[in-house]
């Protein structure tokens, strides 16, 4: 019922494939911007009206929720895109993670490349054993399907 | 090649021990799971509807006979006031905010809902609302006296009590908008794949529109409440005609939120009959569509129809002719629902446990609200009725049975997936039966009293009124006394029900029947299924 078994994409194979990781978004953020915008619209021009009619402190009690809703939408927005891209070529392993505004690229010798799962860090970190960089890995799967990936990305190493 | 793993984004927070790490009070406290926070909301609700109920009790016994014989008049009329403010504001709208914690997340496939701590602030902000509330009543002056819907200019010559329930009422303005900002995200935002907006459960949909009128009509309260506030305290004059201010302004204010509020009340309600309706008939909903279309149709309607409320107070003839006319048209959309309802029992499978018992009556007495509401729509009607017993027994028979009945039916209905026991089919039917009963008895005689001229607000009425109040106020008492009842098999059913099935109502179609066990896990769908 809840957690069902995934089938990782790139399993039995070694190289030319890729898995995309991404949050599951039901609407753009384009989408989220013209409800809310409707939404800062219809409550600023009640107000004006109030404002008209000599209520004028209704405006503020509008603003104050235009804000909260422009808050909201931010919250949401800024990791609406979030991705992580793995992709197995002869010899490497190109991982891409776009983070909010930030999108890293790291290509990676395939050669002493470990996958292992952090419960504590809640993501998987890839890195060589001994070495100082790591990247963290799958941040927007649940702690059982962390640990699905980490498992098929080792064995996909290994092949 | 490339594959598209599609998983939520829960990411660093997520916790995997079962309860957040806390445990006793702070669990509570600290808890931002939506199921914890539907429970919360739910007893919370229950708690208010009981300190509210008390407080009906006492009216009604002061309404027992002619005269004044228990409480002075004032006090009466805080009680009347707060008796309002805290069925509204503490117990029917929260109880449906726990409805939609509960069911909203696990109806769209969601792991939970879009702003989880939010949430928890939207919740534990109420019980200092509340306690606002009740202790205004210990101070000087005691609680106000100005009816829930607070006219000016009575409430500038009120004491402080006001200024707490002014208070009291910000706090509650903020917890709604967090709540409503919180289920417009999750419903668009944390849809399973494949969950597109025509296939969501209706609740999931009258939750949507509620959370829309909510925005829209929630500033205009704070701002009512506000210059009620400085009107008394900061020398303006919005609505003191000595000051070249306007106590007509106010009502049209109030009503503006108030009439949007009756149907933030009502629209969640129709949303849990809509799910228990077609469970019990076996069949799907009957007009999903025009369900839909209907909803949205009510939520626009119900901003133009606010002077509906004010017939009596002076408007021009083209001015009453608008808004009995706009008022008469919800009854379109609204008699839809009702045919949608009766259609998808026609010639389903019926069976008639606690929940569809519960829908039923929903549906005979809330529609009789709907009528006796187009009767007050008439403005040449409302101006003898306004202000007497006929409009108590209207938004009685449309809040107090119509929510509070959908209320009894959506717990009776969702009890065994939220705690995997099952009730006492016979004690529920009881408690139906008796609650029915009693609840007519209480309600309907007001219609005859209301009729005949008596007023509404007063703790004393001439002997030709009394037989009529006597009836009520029995049914008053036992309706109030069968609560108890309800109380006894919630917590017998949570000890020691028997253990209810996955899919206790083989009729329910909704994501939590098909595809969590009973009782739902305490994280549910951190993967998505997928709605084919
Ligand atoms: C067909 C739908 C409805 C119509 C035509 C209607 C019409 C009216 C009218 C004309 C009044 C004013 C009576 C007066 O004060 O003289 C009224 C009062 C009221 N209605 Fe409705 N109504 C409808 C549905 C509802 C619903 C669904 C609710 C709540 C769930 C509701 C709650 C109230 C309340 C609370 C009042 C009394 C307000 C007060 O004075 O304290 N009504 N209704
Ligand atoms: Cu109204």
């Amino acid at each position: 019922m809840d957690s069902p078994q995934r089938e990782w994409a790139f399993l039995g194979s070694s190289h030319g494939f890729s898995v995309l990781l991404k949050r599951n978004c039901s609407i753009s953020p384009k989408g989220m911007i013209c409800v809310f915008a409707m939404l800062a619209a219809v409550t600023l021009s009640i107000a004006l009206g109030f404002a008209l009619a000599g209520a004028w402190l209704v405006l503020p009690f509008a603003g104050l929720e235009v804000v909260a809703l422009v808050l909201a939408f931010l919250w949401t927005a800024r990791h609406a895109a979030d991705y992580e891209r793995i992709e197995f070529a002869p010899g490497r392993l190109c991982v891409e993670v776009a983070e909010g505004r930030r999108l890293r690229r790291h290509e990676l010798d395939r050669g002493a490349l470990r996958a292992r799962h952090a419960p504590e860090r809640g993501c998987v970190v890839l890195g060589v054993a001994g070495a100082e960089d790591e990247i963290e890995l799958g941040r927007h799967l649940h702690a059982e399907a962390r640990s699905g990936l980490a498992d098929a990305l080792n064995r996909t190493l290994r092949l | 090649m490339s594959a598209v793993v599609d998983s939520h984004g829960h990411g660093h927070e997520h916790h995997h021990d079962h309860h957040g790490g806390y445990s006793g009070i702070m669990r509570w406290i600290t808890t931002t799971n939506h199921k914890d926070i539907g429970t919360l909301y739910l007893w919370f609700s229950f708690i208010m509807f009981l300190v509210g109920g008390a407080m009906a009790m006492v009216i009604r016994l002061e309404l027992f006979s002619p005269g004044l014989q228990w409480v002075n008049p004032d006090f009466f009329n805080q009680m009347t006031t707060m008796h309002g403010l805290i069925m509204v504001f503490g117990a029917i709208m929260p109880a449906f905010v726990g409805f939609a914690n509960w069911l909203i997340p696990m109806q769209i496939g969601a792991p939970d809902m879009a702003f989880a701590r939010m949430n928890n602030w939207s919740f534990w902000i109420l019980p200092f609302a509340a306690s606002l509330l009740v202790i205004s009543f210990f101070m000087p002056g005691g609680a106000p006296g100005v009816g829930w819907t607070m006219y000016a200019p009575l409430t500038v010559q009120m004491g402080i009590g006001m200024d707490f329930t002014i208070f009291a009422v910000h706090l509650l303005g903020m917890s709604s908008i967090m709540g409503s900002i919180n289920i417009i995200t999750t419903i668009l935002n944390l849809r399973a794949p494949g969950m597109t907006l025509m296939r969501m459960p209706l609740f999931c949909w009258t939750w949507l529109i509620t959370a829309y009128l909510l925005v829209a009509a929630m500033p205009v309260l704070a701002g009512a409440v506000t210059m009620t506030l400085t009107d008394r305290h900061f020398g303006t004059s919005f609505f003191n005609a000595a000051g070249g201010g306007d106590p007509v302004l106010y009502q049209h204010i109030f009503w503006f939120f108030g009439h949007p509020e009756v149907y933030i009340i009502a629209l969640p309600a129709f949303g849990v009959i809509s799910q228990v309706i077609p469970a019990f008939s076996r069949k799907p909903l009957f007009g999903y569509a025009s369900m839909v279309y209907a909803t949205s149709a009510i939520a626009i309607l119900s901003f133009i129809v606010w002077a509906h409320h004010m017939y009596t107070v002076g408007m021009p003839v083209t001015g009453q002719l608008f808004f009995m006319y706009a008022t008469t048209l919800i009854a379109v959309p609204t008699g839809v629902k009702v045919f949608n309802w009766v259609a998808t029992m026609w010639k389903g499978a019926l069976s008639f446990e606690t929940p569809m018992l519960f829908a039923i009556g929903f549906l005979f007495l809330f529609t009789l609200g709907g009528f006796t509401g187009l009767v007050l729509s008439l403005a040449a009607v409302d101006i003898q009725l306004h202000d007497t017993y006929y409009v108590v027994a209207h938004f009685h028979y449309v809040m107090a049975i119509g929510a509070v009945f959908a209320g009894f039916a959506g717990i009776y209905f969702w009890l065994p997936k939220w705690t995997g026991r099952m009730y006492d089919e016979k004690l529920g039917k009881w408690h139906f039966w008796l609650s029915t009963i009693f609840i007519n008895m209480t309600f309907f005689v007001q219609h005859f009293s209301g009729l005949a001229g008596m007023p509404r607000r007063v703790p004393d009425y001439p002997l030709m009124f009394e037989t009529w109040n006597k009836i009520s106020s029995i049914g008053a008492f036992g309706f109030g006394l069968s609560q108890f009842l309800f109380l006894y098999i919630v917590l017998k059913a949570i000890r020691s029900g028997e253990k209810a099935k996955d899919k206790q109502w083989e009729g329910a179609d909704s994501l939590e029947w098909t595809h969590l066990p009973s009782p739902a896990p305490y994280h549910s769908f951190e993967t998505q299924p997928v709605i084919k």
